[in-house]
């Protein structure tokens, strides 16, 4: 065996204890890939010993904390599954607000058509709805009160007849 | 480096434990390899800080997409890979802000981390300086191809076949690359070590 062939094995070598018979023939009249091998031991002891650092002892909850804060694109959301019953729950709200907002579009939305099917009054300028409502013969009713008001008119809002 | 690996069979339970969402068995590989990969990391970045980033961001990535994880035994190359490409990204984004040349043949990459002066940081306080500097020295003298190879072989003790899972080359790129990266740690250690023996007939003379 030539000194660059054992040089090259040396090097290779993960475990400097296996060696070839050749590689251990020619060591044995090699005192430079002798000396060779031995640094190499050496240097691979002294970095084996290498100081191995503790990580940070609060590393885990950051990374915990995240994993329950953030979801990644693709990644499912660790350990935050959502149970059945919370979905049902929710697209319950979702019909119930669908049928609210149905509901209320049945209600006119122009103010005064509204005011003036409940009072059978024109639209005129300004106007107070308790005079109105003297107008019409009834005393010391409170418009607000009425049952036919619609919720979404105001009663300061409708037009006075003339 | 590993303390108490698991069996295989327990690695398996726990990692498919961990895909279904369970945070204790998280928790537990955690436990077991954050230790080595926050070593593994630090020495092919080079600081503390930078490390610790590092590895959050990999165990973060590693318990987020551990479900598409096929074969679970392979949990620790596959977190290793994770560190790995987490480094490697690192030092790009590091390297484009510097507008230097992306040679890694030529250039070691500790001309690239900023602020150089952190390192002289509190944990070299509890270690041997003088080993941890020139251990340092080598590694910075490797590109990083070669570096990651080396620390895995030889600071993290992988046979070789494990590093070739780790790193995606072949056996052979894997030995040459270690070769390469050995005899760059020679020399520099070299170094250490005749300074280590002539300090010693000084310290003889003082102790006498």
């Amino acid at each position: 065996m030539k000194c660059q062939d054992a040089e090259e094995e040396i090097l290779n070598l993960a475990d400097h204890s296996r060696l070839s018979p050749e590689l251990t023939a020619h060591l044995a009249q090699c005192a430079p890939c002798s000396a060779l091998l031995a640094e190499s031991e050496e240097v691979d002891l002294l970095f084996g010993t290498a100081p191995v650092l503790e990580p940070n002892p609060f590393l885990w909850t950051r990374i915990e904390s995240r994993l329950a804060r953030e979801k990644p694109p693709g990644a499912r959301r660790w350990g935050f599954a959502l149970p059945a019953s919370t979905w049902l729950a929710a697209a319950a709200l979702v019909l119930l607000s669908v049928l609210i907002v149905s509901f209320q579009s049945e209600i006119p939305l122009n103010p005064d058509l509204a005011l003036a099917e409940y009072a059978g009054l024109q639209s005129t300028d300004g106007g107070n709805p308790f005079l109105i409502a003297q107008a019409r013969g009834a005393s010391g009713i409170n418009p607000f009160l009425e049952a036919m008001m619609p919720r979404n008119v105001n009663p300061f809002r409708f037009q006075r007849e003339p | 480096m590993f303390e108490k690996e698991p069996e295989r069979a327990d690695l398996v339970r726990l990692v498919g434990q961990a895909q279904k969402g369970d945070s204790e068995s998280c928790h537990t590989l955690y436990g077991l390899y954050a230790k080595p990969v926050h070593n593994f990391i630090f020495r092919l970045i080079g600081t503390v800080e930078d490390a610790e980033d590092l590895t959050q961001e990999t165990f973060f990535k590693a318990f987020s997409e551990v479900a598409k994880l096929r074969e679970p035994g392979q949990f620790k190359f596959w977190l290793y890979r994770i560190a790995r490409n987490e480094v490697y990204q690192r030092i790009r984004r590091l390297r484009r802000k510097t507008e230097v040349s992306l040679d890694d043949e030529e250039i070691g990459y500790r001309n690239f981390l900023p602020d150089q002066s952190r390192d002289v940081n509190p944990e070299e306080s509890l270690l041997n300086r003088e080993l941890e500097r020139h251990i340092r020295l080598a590694l910075d003298a490797m590109p990083l191809k070669l570096r990651d190879v080396f620390v895995l072989a030889v600071i993290q003790k992988f046979s070789y076949e494990e590093v070739t899972q780790i790193v995606g080359r072949s056996l052979l790129s894997v030995k040459t690359d270690i070769y390469r990266a050995r005899l760059i740690a020679k020399d520099i250690i070299r170094k250490y070590l005749d300074r280590e023996t002539d300090e010693m007939p000084r310290r003889r003379g003082r102790n006498s």
